[in-house]
């Protein structure tokens, strides 16, 4: 043990009390560590798995995306076609805003480097306690295609070996036995796989419950998320970001009749966009409740078949000559006979609703730390939405076309461009249901970044007085960011 | 290991998160151990390591004062009088820096440079949260030592 000179009286007796001081490892922590190895040699394929499935997803729904976005024509339904000229693009706003910090955690890799001043007892040998032990064991050699049972393994002399010829496998050997006093089944991991077979490492070591580092401990009244549960109980403020694209499916809930109907069944959603900020706390083990505020942009493609009157003109000329009496040129005088025809022809139109709003998310979301600080989380709850405001064309009930928003009050329409505050004819309070799945990392430091996808079941924008009355389905991705204090 | 865990932790739960923690990377880097000394060094180095780092995770260092050193000239006599469970509460109750800082100096050996690298505070402040600690410690230890003189008193 390190004395120094200058080593004042309370250091002294505090070393002298403490430093070779045991106590047991409570039985719980050595499950915890079993099942987070175990869990290490599994979870990597699952954690693969679901990357490769949310890339892909992703990749689907972006194509989707791009190929509902380039494909604007639509059918044309009549021999008379009037495009809206005011078609325009969703509104590049700050729903473009992409996160994209990466935020790296500093993860400080301990120094391997031998203290050689830290204590004796460090490197004085520890045959004294280990002599009490039995050891049936013939050699140091780990057969790692079967199990190997150390209950009465425990070499005699642990520190014996300086020639750098252990092997990592009898290193953690042992230093479960060093720490265990009943049986434990660790795995070996991948690192300390030397075969390519899944040997694993049984232990037990109840002779060994005295032994020189830990005094021991013993095993039983196991508690398989222990490990866990010890991760959970610390971090319990979160705060994150998230930007999220959807592409709805829309279910129509009910129409008016006749051209109404069709209308409502031509319209089409396009994109959901939405990007927020949270908080969460966590209230127990992983299960932790979020709420926040998002904005999102709601765009729909709007196609509808509207009939009109269109006039036809048929014009005849009759010719009148008058003769004079005196032999003269005769007089040629024209008249011109019009008339007009009024046909009914159907025109197809078509236009870009745009819905802006503001939600308030209400989710309990599960985080389960898988490996390495990857986790995987779900989440699930109310969001409570106001619309806020619109643009583009509305079909009432009662009307024969749709009433751009945006009309004057003398009836001429003003900018396609300009949204129009919603008011008493839509619903301005709506409860949608969300549901997500992500997969995440996050850092010792407490940064972390979440990517996965979301679900959500929405109300239609527009009220029941509306034609285009309907739910919707908006699936898509999600990215985020957090941050746990 | 445990015991070690318990003096820089501040409960026996986060002592015990410290040491599974400790475990799983002993697991993870023990392919790392250089045989250069022994191993019950290199793995109290890791659970050393890992307690730090976790409580450096919680911030518990930020707030450090670097103060000029406390003077303590005490000598204590009445330690032999207590026993391990006395000793380990008196530094359970000492704040998070004070703590840190006596385990790492006074039990484990390390000198102020290390422990100002490894929390990422000065030589200075490591100086004087370690004086503080032994003056806080000292003060407990002279109370205790009261309450059980006076309990001998009464009997």
């Amino acid at each position: 043990m390190l004395i120094r000179r200058d080593e004042h009286q309370i250091d002294k007796v505090f070393r002298k009390k403490l430093h070779g001081a045991k106590e047991e490892v409570p039985l719980h922590l050595w499950e915890g560590v079993r099942s987070n190895v175990e869990r290490r040699k599994k979870l990597p394929v699952l954690w693969w798995w679901l990357s490769g499935a949310a890339i892909i997803i992703g990749v689907v729904f972006a194509s989707y995306h791009w190929n509902d976005n380039s494909n604007s024509s639509w059918t044309q339904v009549s021999s008379l076609e009037e495009q809206v000229t005011g078609m325009e693009p969703a509104p590049e706003s700050d729903m473009d805003n992409q996160l994209t910090e990466d935020v790296v955690s500093d993860i400080k890799t301990e120094s391997t480097a031998e203290r050689k001043n830290l204590d004796d007892a460090n490197e004085r040998p520890v045959v004294s306690s280990k002599a009490k032990m039995t050891s049936n064991r013939s050699n140091n050699a780990l057969k790692t295609d079967e199990p190997l049972n150390i209950a009465t393994s425990k070499p005699s002399q642990v520190h014996r070996e300086k020639s750098g010829t252990t092997t990592t496998q009898e290193l953690f050997q042992r230093v479960i036995t060093e720490y265990s006093s009943q049986e434990v089944s660790l795995p070996v991991s991948a690192e300390l796989e030397e075969t390519k077979s899944e040997p694993t490492i049984t232990m037990s070591s109840a002779s060994m419950i005295q032994n020189e580092i830990l005094g021991g401990s013993s095993l039983g009244g196991m508690n398989p998320s222990k490990a866990l549960t010890q991760h959970w109980t610390t971090n319990r403020l979160m705060v994150g970001a998230w930007f999220a694209q959807a592409n709805p499916i829309r279910k129509p809930a009910n129409g008016s009749s006749g051209n109404l109907i069709d209308l409502n069944q031509r319209t089409k959603p396009h994109t959901e966009q939405a990007m927020g900020i949270g908080a969460g706390v966590r209230v127990w083990k992983g299960l932790s409740v979020w709420t926040g505020l998002e904005k999102s942009q709601f765009d729909e493609s709007h196609q509808w078949r509207d009939s009109m009157d269109v006039n036809n003109y048929s014009t005849s000329v009759n010719y009148e000559i008058s003769y004079p009496i005196d032999g003269s040129t005769p007089v040629i005088t024209a008249f011109f006979d019009t008339t007009v025809t009024q046909t009914r022809e159907e025109v197809s139109k078509s236009q870009i609703n745009s819905y802006t709003s503001w939600n308030v998310p209400l989710f309990l979301n599960w985080q389960q730390p898988v490996f390495k600080g990857f986790f995987v989380a779900a989440e699930t709850g109310p969001v409570f939405r106001v619309d806020r405001s619109f643009r583009g064309s509305f079909v009432f009930s009662g009307l024969a076309a749709p009433l751009h928003t945006n009309l004057a009050a003398d009836g001429s329409q003003g900018s396609t461009t300009d949204y129009v505050y919603l008011s008493e004819y839509y619903h301005n309070w709506n409860l949608d249901w969300h549901a997500g799945l992500s997969v995440g990392w996050m850092s010792e430091s407490g940064f972390g970044w979440n990517v996965g996808l979301r679900h959500r079941r929405m109300v239609g924008h527009t009220g029941s007085e509306n034609a285009v009355s309907h739910r919707i389905q908006s699936t898509g991705f999600n990215i985020g960011l957090q941050y746990r204090f | 290991m445990m015991v070690v865990c318990k003096r820089y932790a501040g409960s026996k739960q986060e002592a015990e998160d410290f040491l599974q923690e400790a475990f799983i990377r002993i697991y993870d880097k023990l392919h790392t151990y250089q045989h250069s000394g022994s191993l019950e060094g290199w793995v109290r180095r890791v659970v050393v390591h890992t307690a730090l780092n976790k409580l450096r995770s919680r911030k518990y260092y930020d707030d450090m004062p670097e103060d000029l050193p406390v003077q303590d000239h005490t000598h204590v006599d009445v330690m032999s009088e207590f026993g391990e469970k006395e000793l380990m509460k008196m530094i359970g109750d000492l704040p998070a820096g004070y703590r840190t800082v006596f385990n790492m100096y006074a039990i484990d050996g390390y000198d102020h440079a290390e422990i100002a690298e490894a929390l990422g505070i000065s030589e200075g402040t490591s100086r004087s949260q370690l004086a503080k600690a032994r003056a806080s410690l000292k003060n407990a230890l002279e109370q205790q030592k009261k309450t059980i003189d006076r309990a001998y008193q009464t009997r």
